[in-house]
């Protein structure tokens, strides 16, 4: 998977949410908003492939959480970012 | 949770003072037939000069706790009256200073980009405006044959 370079994390309006910069503006068609933890992964993703395993080390080194409830976030996540469009398989 | 209409009226606020276009859906159907409203089209809206706002330009403004894209049919004192193509008889009056933007691009299904200030859309406008009288039964046609 990989992060969609067109998104871009901004405060609109008081919140904070991934928003598509393409070449015509801001595309307000699709709208995330990102919780704390939603933006700090996010950002530890950076430009590079990631898999759904990097999401769960990465959540699992931050949070003191049990296993399940670490994967089970994970793909939460993994998965509104993708039917969002932010995130590419 | 966001409340949706005051979101995105602050949003296109900042957004467009900052200079910024910025993409919309299209959900109403108030301005049918040029923009059917059934999910499939983008508006592509930016900062307009005021010399800009005369009859014909879609302008976006906030109504009624909504954000609405109506063409302007007049100008009236401080302000104009704006009308969506798929209305027969209301029309909104907007002061200026409500005017948040103009579109500028029509995006539609299959990524066509259309201008609603090229000749084409110019003259299809016109013709829609002289068709005000038979307009109502113009629509029901279209919304017949789009439902």
């Amino acid at each position: 998977m990989k992060k969609d370079k067109e998104i871009k994390i901004t405060d609109i309006a008081g919140e904070r949410v991934a928003i598509r910069q393409g070449k015509y503006g801001t595309d307000m068609t699709k709208i995330i908003a990102f919780n704390p933890t939603a933006e700090w992964l996010w950002n530890q993703l950076a430009d590079k492939d990631f898999s759904e395993n990097d999401v769960i080390c990465l959540l699992e080194e931050k949070f003191d959480l049990d296993s399940s409830i670490v994967v089970k976030d994970a793909k939460i996540w993994i998965e509104q970012c993708v039917n969002a469009g932010i995130i590419k398989i | 949770m966001i409340n949706t209409s005051a979101f995105l009226h602050e949003a296109i606020e900042q957004q467009i003072s900052e200079g910024n276009m910025v993409t919309l859906k299209v959900t109403g159907k108030s301005m049918r037939p040029f923009l059917s409203g059934n999910g499939d089209e983008s508006i592509v809206i930016s900062k307009y000069k005021p010399e800009e706002l005369k009859p014909g330009i879609i302008i976006v403004f906030p109504y009624d706790n909504r954000i609405f894209s109506h063409r302007i049919i007049i100008k009236a004192n401080e302000g104009f009256i704006a009308q969506g193509d798929g209305i027969c008889s209301d029309t909104e009056y907007i002061q200026q200073e409500n005017i948040l933007a103009v579109v500028r691009y029509v995006i539609r299904k299959g990524n066509k980009k259309s201008s609603p200030d090229c000749l084409s859309a110019r003259m299809y406008w016109c013709l829609w405006y002289k068709l005000r009288p038979v307009r109502k039964y113009l629509l029901l046609i279209y919304n017949k044959l789009n439902r």
